[in-house]
């Protein structure tokens, strides 16, 4: 009699035992991505090399009707790694070499696990860099960025991922090796590159990306403002664009996220401040002292009390490290938190960030913000105790009341950070049924049996933002 | 499915303040791509925040003391590079010596891990009379070659298959040691700019006891009076790593009484895993203002020679360097600028830069033993990295990691030489008047 071997088995047949991960005890680890509110066992986890191992992979998760995605460095905030619905994760971990870079056409063929920082480090010498620079950057992969296409606080000038794609290779769910784009601007027929990215590992999994890169800026200036209040902040954000000027970057922190940052990175924000606006403009040397003196200018005129250049580039460093940290420095100040990426048009933003005080004071939770203030792209930090079942499920209603202003007031559910299981149940928030069906039957188009990591971006039919708190009280800590 | 049992997780065993330590990783995965074990294997189990949740996921009582809980806790390197990539600050180390310490007696007792952790840990590195009749059967090995029967057959009953094979890694035991029979003092040169004391370790007096005598030279030349105190032994930091917090302590007592001379300016150590161990003995003991002034004087060469009026060597010496950062002065200390620039201070030196010079050589104590395969992969990573910088020599600033790169360039078959920094200045003053050439050991 033939042998049927179990998927996991044959999964093992096809990359060793050592490269499939399915121990129980070990699973626990890849329930969920950097949005720890949401949570689910895989059944298995695989690492694999190569495109050909991956097609082998997909192909034999689909012969056995089982659920799998791909995950990354699992930074992600919106549960996009997540096995919703268990099965198996195809961890692209291994694949991380630099495949090519080529400079006189600008630029880069990588696989999808490269770090975003090392692409950078790797052609700094030649004065490019890889644009998209989210803050999770150290960690944080090339394919990942393009799956959720990720911004960073340089997309107020440079734009988000999409703009630097133009090419790359994937593998459909039934296993096959598919091209898209190519090492040009712009190809023929429909814009393939662009529909996959950000489609949040739903259409297919990335195996190769062709990526632009961009020549550093001749010269950089970065100003720190300091602010008695919030609102003179953001007003300021809005003259300076206003004004005509693009800066290369424009941030907000906040004295409560200010006081993580300087817990245990002490990198040189004024602690008593109640805000202060990171401001960075770049561009050839002669131009920028007029424009940094109009900034400044604009910037006092709203009462900032202090707007001081940075004036070493490891002072420089400092400031951005301050910023890109933010996030991982909340451990300092709080057991857990939760953040959404809500964007609302840029004018809104002093309203908008007033309005997050006020709903977190409504359900007696602190919230600190930092936020790409240039793109009026939001990061509420909303600080809760995961042991806590009230403040647990006030964390998800404060998220849910900030995304509902920010769509009254004419803006989106999501800046950067994905859709994912996080916010799917908001889509209808944006989209009539009906678009969200529309929306489907492209998905269905490249993922028909719906196998390739379900229940992301829409709705489920089960109940809404699936956080079962029963089983999350278990795990201390965690949730 | 391979487990040890269903043994729950000593829970009450980590404190208050240790459960607040463990809420601060808010798993935001920055520390991934610092974490040598996660770059050479790719799983989040054995990543920084794989290794805390699994903590986490114990201490809920989710999973028990399994095989996959010891595992992934011993194939972590100690080398607290998370630390350093950590926005939140969260101390690893400790958390990680904690557990290891808690999984420690339901480890599969294998020959060699009682050999370890029985007969080495235990016996032979705190006594320096087995220590040298240890050191001098390995010099009297190495030079009689493989077919020395007798010696051969001592060999194989003293050492487990695993570690004879392991013999390679080992660098050539030179016949003079150090000495500790009694109190010695090397009086400075010239102008008196203070007295110290050197912490001299255990098997850094007999494997490498020439650095000890470079660091004494090169701070009487620097004017400083140097005194070994007789009653000092090793650090503690292997049994610290290996989970025996019973003898770390033991140990830690010794040193801060040998070292309680109040004449002293500091306690100078040349090895960096001996430094960040003598640092960390608050953890042992909290709030005792005896071991907090010990701690205050304890200070690792190189961190010693860049707070002084450093003599810049007068003669030149055209060498291309790359400088391969200890994780214990790095990670564990904080200290990197330091060796950096008096590195680049010295005249004719060039240091290039090195690829991932803060990732751990895959050395760490007795990880070599312990975990061999994946110490390699680390180290042959390593030297791959070396090979492209294009240097000449490579210098570190501690003996476990100069055996391993040591090893490392072996494997390889390159001929590059692995200095400790002291080595280097040492050599670079050596052709300068009234320079104590010999140091009677
Ligand atoms: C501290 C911190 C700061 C952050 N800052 C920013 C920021 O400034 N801007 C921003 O945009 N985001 C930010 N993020 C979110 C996150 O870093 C980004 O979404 C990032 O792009 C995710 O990359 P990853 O490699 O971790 O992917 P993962 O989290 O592993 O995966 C994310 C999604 O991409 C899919 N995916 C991954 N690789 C592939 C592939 N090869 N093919 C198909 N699908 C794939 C996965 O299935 C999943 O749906 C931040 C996160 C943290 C923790
Ligand atoms: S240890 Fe630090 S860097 Fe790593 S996941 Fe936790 S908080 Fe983030
Ligand atoms: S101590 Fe070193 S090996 Fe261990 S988790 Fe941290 S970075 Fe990885």
């Amino acid at each position: 009699m033939k042998k049927t071997f179990s998927l996991i088995e044959q999964l093992q047949q096809l990359l060793g035992k050592d490269r499939v991960i399915s121990n129980p005890d070990e699973l626990i680890v890849f329930e969920c991505d950097a949005l720890t509110l949401h949570k689910n066992i895989p059944e298995g986890v695989v690492l694999p090399e190569s495109t050909e191992e991956v097609s082998a992979i997909t192909k034999l998760c689909s012969e056995h009707k089982t659920p799998f995605l791909a995950r990354a460095s699992g930074t992600g905030l919106s549960g996009g790694a997540t096995p919703a619905k268990g099965g198996v994760i195809i961890q692209l971990s291994r694949m991380n070499q630099i495949l090519e870079i080529d400079y006189e056409d600008e630029i880069a063929v990588v696989q999808p696990g490269v770090i975003n920082l090392h692409l950078t480090e790797a052609v700094s010498s030649r004065n490019y860099h890889f644009a998209p620079d989210p803050s999770s950057e150290k960690a944080c992969t090339i394919g990942g960025n393009v799956a959720e296409n990720a911004g960073g606080p340089h997309t107020l000038k440079y734009g988000v991922t999409t703009n630097h794609v133009l090419g790359m290779k994937t593998v459909s769910p039934t296993g096959e090796i598919v091209e898209i784009g190519g090492r040009c601007e712009d190809s023929p027929g429909y814009d393939l590159t662009g529909l996959f990215t950000g489609s949040e590992g739903t259409l297919g999994i990335i195996t190769e990306v062709t990526v632009k890169l961009t020549r550093n800026p001749e010269s950089i200036k970065t100003l720190l403002v300091v602010f008695n209040s919030v609102e003179d902040a953001s007003i300021s954000v809005s003259n300076i664009i206003a004004e005509g000027i693009i800066p290369a970057a424009m941030e907000l922190i906040d004295q409560l996220a200010i006081s993580a940052v300087e817990q245990h990175l002490n990198v040189g924000y004024p602690t008593d401040a109640t805000a202060v606006l990171l401001i960075e403009i770049d561009g050839v040397a002669t131009s920028l002292d007029k424009e940094m003196k109009r900034i400044q200018q604009i910037c006092l005129s709203n009462r900032a009390m202090i707007a001081q250049i940075a004036r070493t580039d490891k002072e420089r460093e400092d400031l951005w490290r301050g910023r890109k940290e933010t996030v991982g420095a909340l451990g300092k100040i709080t057991p857990a938190y939760y953040t959404n990426d809500g964007v609302v048009p840029r004018s809104k933003l002093p309203e908008i960030l007033a309005d997050t005080i006020r709903i977190g004071n409504k359900y007696g939770l602190r919230i600190g913000n930092i936020c790409h203030a240039g793109d009026g792209n939001i990061h509420p930090l909303i600080l809760y105790n995961p042991d806590d079942k009230n403040e647990v499920e006030n964390a998800i209603k404060v998220s849910e009341e900030i995304i509902k202003k920010c769509i009254e007031l004419g803006g989106s559910i999501t800046g950067e950070h994905g859709v994912g299981t996080e916010k799917s149940e908001y889509l209808g928030m944006m989209f009539s049924e009906e678009d969200q069906e529309q929306m489907k039957k492209i998905r269905d188009v490249f993922n028909p049996d719906y196998l390739l990591n379900p229940d992301k971006i829409f709705p489920t039919q089960s109940k809404r933002n699936k956080i079962n708190l029963k089983k999350t009280k278990k795990l201390k800590g965690w949730l | 499915m391979s487990q040890t049992g269903s043994y729950s997780f000593p829970i009450d065993l980590f404190s208050n303040d240790e459960r607040k330590l463990l809420q601060e990783c808010i798993h935001c995965g920055l520390c991934l791509p610092t974490c040598p074990t996660y770059v050479a294997n790719g799983m989040e189990m054995d990543s920084p925040r794989g290794r805390l949740y699994f903590m986490n996921a114990a201490l809920g009582g989710r999973i028990g003391l399994t095989d996959s809980l010891i595992k992934h806790t011993d194939l972590c390197l100690i080398c607290r590079a998370c630390e350093s990539a950590c926005p939140s600050g969260v101390r690893f180390g400790q958390l990680i010596e904690k557990t290891r310490d808690l999984v420690s007696p339901h480890r599969k007792q294998t020959r060699i891990n009682k050999w370890i952790s029985n007969t080495i840990l235990r016996r032979v590195i705190l006594s320096h009379r087995t220590l040298s009749v240890l050191a001098g059967i390995i010099w009297l090995y190495q030079r009689a070659g493989i077919q020395w029967l007798t010696i051969n057959t001592l060999i194989k009953y003293l050492f487990p298959k695993k570690i004879r094979a392991l013999q390679n890694t080992l660098p050539q035991i030179p016949l003079k040691r150090f000495g500790k029979n009694k109190t010695q003092i090397f009086p400075a040169t010239g102008e008196k700019q203070g007295r110290v004391s050197l912490f001299t370790g255990c098997v850094m007096d007999h494997i490498f006891p020439n650095v000890h005598a470079s660091t004494i030279r090169i701070l009487n030349w620097n004017g400083f009076d140097v005194v070994i105190p007789k009653e000092q032994t090793c650090c503690g930091a292997i049994h610290s790593h290996s989970g025996d917090l019973e003898m770390t302590k033991q140990l830690a007592l010794k040193n801060i009484s040998a070292f309680n001379d109040n004449t002293f300016d500091a306690i100078i150590v040349n090895a960096a895993g001996c430094s960040a161990q003598l640092k960390d003995y608050h953890h042992i003991f909290p709030n005792d203002p005896e071991v907090e002034r010990f701690i205050k004087k304890v200070r690792d060469v190189t961190e010693f020679l860049s707070e002084i009026d450093f003599r810049i060597p007068e003669s030149p010496l055209n060498q291309k360097v790359v400088y391969d950062e200890p994780c214990h002065l790095i990670h564990a200390q904080g200290i990197t600028k330091e060796p950096k620039k008096l590195i680049d201070n010295l005249p004719g030196i060039t240091l290039l830069p090195l690829m991932e010079s803060d990732h751990c050589c895959g050395n760490a104590g007795i990880y070599t033993v312990t975990q061999t395969e994946m110490s390699i992969e680390i180290l042959d990573r390593k030297v791959n990295f070396i090979k492209q910088s294009g240097a000449d020599l490579i210098i570190t600033a501690n003996p476990g990691c100069q055996i391993q790169l040591d090893w490392g360039i072996r494997r390889q078959n390159l001929s590059m030489n692995v200095l400790h920094i002291v080595e280097l200045i040492d050599s670079m003053y050596q052709n300068e008047p009234n320079y104590p050439t010999t140091i009677n050991l």
